[in-house]
């Protein structure tokens, strides 16, 4: 973009949000995705089994510093499955802690990574688990392999970014027993409830009683390890000249309403 | 006169302006020029300390990264660690210094041996060194997918001074990016980093970020180009210039970034950099322009103040010059001005007496002249009258005596008449009559009774005509009488024996008649009041023929003058128009 041959960056990194922001000739439009990075875990496998596990591995994760250290700030920390942009979150819900406690034995477990993008927030998840006794072995897969893994569930954890909002409906999809992206195998009745109680909420009160159910049973018996609630930055030429964007919209969505700033030709510079 | 004296107000203004506003503004100009000396000085020296600084601070942040890529290199050669175990320090290291992308430690063969990297490491050894610093080389730079500026450092390892295999980084220069964008001198001053051959590697004016992700070459930049014929070591460069097609002229500073060779150049518009001088320069010419023409204007004022008593005595002389003698002038100084205007008006009241008196005098002079004269004029005839009237009454008178003393009375009635005619032309002047008048035939219709009067006086009246005709317009009765009053004083003038002459030219389109006698002359002071009235050389007369022949002369058309001689005689010449009408006209 800052070469002048694109008008539009899709997906600005957060390590060049900063950078291009600088600049005079693009305008940096960043929303919070309903998009959490987690790491997925196959609770057929062994380690994986053990509920007080994987809520050690959550308390293991210093969200605050994957925000600052991984995201440079733009993201926030998922500390439940709940998005918290969803109207019917509430903050006084249970939610991750970190808390790390070094484990009695040490274990270890492989991690597949997708989307090299992540590589930095995996190296960094990787020794935070270490510090409690994890040994969470790295490995890159392509996407479709990755896929093809994780439907096969041969897998044993899987960091990506999942849909989980902007409502419940990826909640369910994903961590109802019966849910249809539910690769990790998870059951737990608690949060099956949950989930259908949000699905047949009568009034806003049913819904979040559903919604303050799930979270809390979440909380108790993690599906995976919850790290951060990602942002989306497009970047978009000063050539056109869009309207004003409401607080956490994708600017794509006023894409029809944007207009030439000016009749020239796309600038060299 | 009058421009004169103003200019000698503005010579005061001048003046003034000169003495108090010279060394003004010689002490302005010379205070612009240590101004603009000293605020170059300054704005050079305080950007070339900002680019000095800048590129120590580049330099000690690639410093301390090659010293952190050998310190890295010392841990994982000489503490036999596992591949494993050097896995997983290359990841902490990249963990813990955010600016190392990638870092991987590669056999002499460039074999892999351990890496940063979760999957396959996107470095190789290098296969040729640009640059070193601190023992590590640094490749150039180049802007990676997501716009960020990266470079490999590769130290080479060593070991029992064998080498020993690469250890080489991917590292992220975004630092000196944000090092490069601090700099912000002024509005519009910015600061850029330039490799060796004139790639551009940062630069902190937002708009111009585009060139370093372009990978532009600015060689031909005027400080690159003075850089690059500078030996290593060379001081802090500066200069301006103006770069770029439109480019507005900057001023340019450039310090070396040792021992890369890149230079931090820090540019900012020569307009704003000398914004204050020129601020400065302005407010002083203002001043000084204001200061002048305060100055100048006082001056004017005083001058005009100073001068104005010399105006005011000027312009009353000058009335008393064209006769308006009760002008006087009102100077209230306090000064000698005012001495000097008391003094004229006192002169001037003076005058106005002494004119007073000498009118007095005058007129007493011509009232006793006129009663001389009459008394003088009118007595002979008067006694002649006398003596025939009472020899008329007597019987005894023959015929021939009677006709005598008859004709005696005509001709003395005669004179009493002119006489008469004389004071009443000039009391009131006769119209005159033109006609075209034969001037030799006017001349002889009174020389034959002037030349009787001539022979009584003894003086012999000749003519001497000019051998054309010579016409005039003119009154022939007026003319005789000029001719008769010129004649006949010139015999009155002349001692007997003497010669009285009449001639007669023609010079160019007019025609002149000369009355000239050998008499006594007259008196060079007398000779500019002959023609006023009741003035005369004579002992008898009213002096009032001259002063008639000259109106009837003028009232002709013509003009009269006089030379004359004491001891030689005296000559008068009377000039008339020719007419240019055919000369058979005169005839009548």
């Amino acid at each position: 973009m800052l070469r002048g041959r694109v008008d539009v960056l899709y997906d600005v990194s957060a390590e060049a949000l900063d950078s291009l922001a600088l600049s005079r000739n693009v305008r940096i439009f960043a929303a919070d995705r309903p998009y959490a990075h987690l790491v997925l875990l196959n609770l057929r496998k062994e380690p994986f089994k053990d509920a007080g596990f994987r809520r050690a591995l959550n308390a293991a994760i210093d969200r605050e510093s994957l925000v600052r250290d991984v995201w440079n700030g733009h993201a926030t920390p998922a500390e439940g499955p709940v998005w918290p942009k969803n109207w019917a979150y509430d903050e006084r819900l249970p939610r991750f802690i970190y808390r790390p406690q070094a484990l009695r034995q040490r274990k270890r477990f492989s991690c597949l990574v997708i989307d090299p993008s992540h590589e930095r927030l995996a190296l960094v998840v990787q020794r935070q688990v270490q510090e409690v006794g994890v040994d969470m072995q790295l490995q890159f897969v392509s996407a479709d392999r990755g896929l093809s893994l994780m439907r096969a569930g041969d897998f044993e954890a899987i960091l990506a970014d999942f849909r989980e909002g902007p409502n419940m409906v990826p909640a369910y999809l994903n961590w109802h027993s019966n849910g249809p992206n539910n690769w990790g195998h998870y059951e737990n009745e608690e949060v099956d409830r949950a989930l259908e109680e949000i699905g047949l909420a009568r009034s806003p009160e049913e819904y979040r009683r559903g919604v303050a159910a799930f979270q809390a049973a979440i909380v108790q018996d993690p599906p995976a390890v919850f790290l951060t609630w990602g942002q989306r930055a497009r970047a978009v030429s000063r050539r056109f000249v869009v309207p004003p964007v409401p607080p956490g919209t994708d600017v794509f969505t006023t894409i029809r309403f944007w207009t030439p700033a000016a009749a020239e030709p796309l600038s060299a510079n | 006169m009058r421009a004169r004296i103003r200019h000698i107000a503005a010579r005061f203004a001048l003046l003034l302006a000169a003495a108090a506003v010279a060394p003004l503004l010689l002490y302005g100009a010379v205070s612009l020029l240590s101004l603009q000396r000293a605020t170059r000085d300054s704005v050079v020296a305080g950007n070339l300390n900002v680019a000095t600084r800048a590129a120590e601070e580049i330099r000690r942040y690639l410093t301390t990264t090659a010293q952190l890529l050998k310190a890295l290199g010392a841990d994982l050669q000489e503490t036999g660690l596992e591949p494993w175990q050097q896995e997983r320090i290359l990841k902490n290291y990249v963990l813990r210094f955010r600016e190392f992308r990638e870092i991987t430690l590669f056999d002499e063969a460039g074999r892999v041996l351990a890496t940063s990297r979760i999957g396959s490491p996107a470095l190789q050894i290098p296969t040729t060194v640009s640059s070193t610093i601190d023992g590590v080389s640094v490749s150039s730079l180049k802007v990676d997918d997501d716009l960020l500026p990266t470079a490999t450092f590769d130290l080479h390892l060593t070991r029992l001074a064998r080498p020993s295999g690469w250890l080489t980084a991917e590292f992220s220069l975004e630092e000196m990016w944000r090092t490069v964008d601090r700099i912000r001198i002024g509005e519009h001053g910015f600061a850029l980093v330039v490799a060796p051959g004139g790639d551009l590697i940062a630069h902190g004016d937002p708009d111009k970020k585009a060139l370093v992700a372009l990978s532009r070459n600015i060689a031909d930049h005027p400080l690159v180009r003075e850089l690059a014929s500078a030996p290593p070591g060379a001081p802090p460069a500066f200069r301006e210039y103006a770069y770029g097609e439109g480019g507005a002229p900057e001023l340019g500073v450039a310090a070396r970034v040792e021992p890369l060779g890149w230079s931090v150049i820090v540019e900012q518009p020569t307009a704003e950099a000398y914004a204050a001088a020129t601020r400065l320069e302005r407010q002083l010419v203002v001043v000084i322009g204001a200061a002048l023409l305060v100055m100048i204007t006082i001056g004017y004022l005083f001058g005009r103040s100073f001068i104005g008593p010399i105006l005011a005595l000027k312009r009353a002389t000058q009335a008393v010059a064209a006769g308006r003698l009760e002008a006087r002038v009102d100077i209230r100084t306090g000064d000698e001005f005012s001495d000097l205007g008391e003094a004229f008006n006192t002169m001037a009241a003076r005058l106005v007496e002494l004119q007073e008196n000498v009118k007095r005098q005058e007129r007493q002079a011509v009232i006793g002249r006129m009663v001389a004269g009459l008394v003088h004029d009118l007595a002979h005839p008067i006694q002649n009258l006398g003596n025939s009237a009472r020899l008329m009454a007597r019987d005894d008178m023959d015929e021939e005596t009677r006709r005598s003393v008859r004709a005696t009375i005509e001709r003395e009635l005669e004179i009493l008449k002119r006489f008469m005619d004389d004071l009443r032309h000039v009391v009131k002047p006769r119209p005159v009559e033109r006609f075209p008048v034969d001037v030799h035939r006017s001349l002889d219709d009174v020389m034959e009774g002037l030349r009787v009067e001539g022979e009584r006086a003894g003086v012999a009246v000749e003519t001497r005509y000019a051998p054309d005709a010579l016409v005039i317009d003119a009154d022939r009765f007026a003319l005789g009488r000029v001719y008769r009053n010129l004649v006949t004083n010139a015999i009155q003038a002349t001692q007997p024996g003497g010669r009285v002459l009449i001639s007669t030219a023609r010079t160019g389109e007019w025609v002149e008649i000369r009355v000239e006698d050998t008499g006594s002359g007259i008196a060079p002071e007398r000779l500019a009041a002959i023609f006023d009235d009741f003035v005369t050389t004579k002992r008898r007369g009213l002096g009032l023929g001259l002063a008639i022949s000259k109106r009837i002369v003028e009232q002709l058309g013509g003009t009269i003058t006089v030379e004359s001689e004491l001891g030689r005689g005296t000559a008068f010449t009377l000039r008339f128009p020719v007419r240019q009408a055919p000369a058979e006209a005169a005839a009548s």
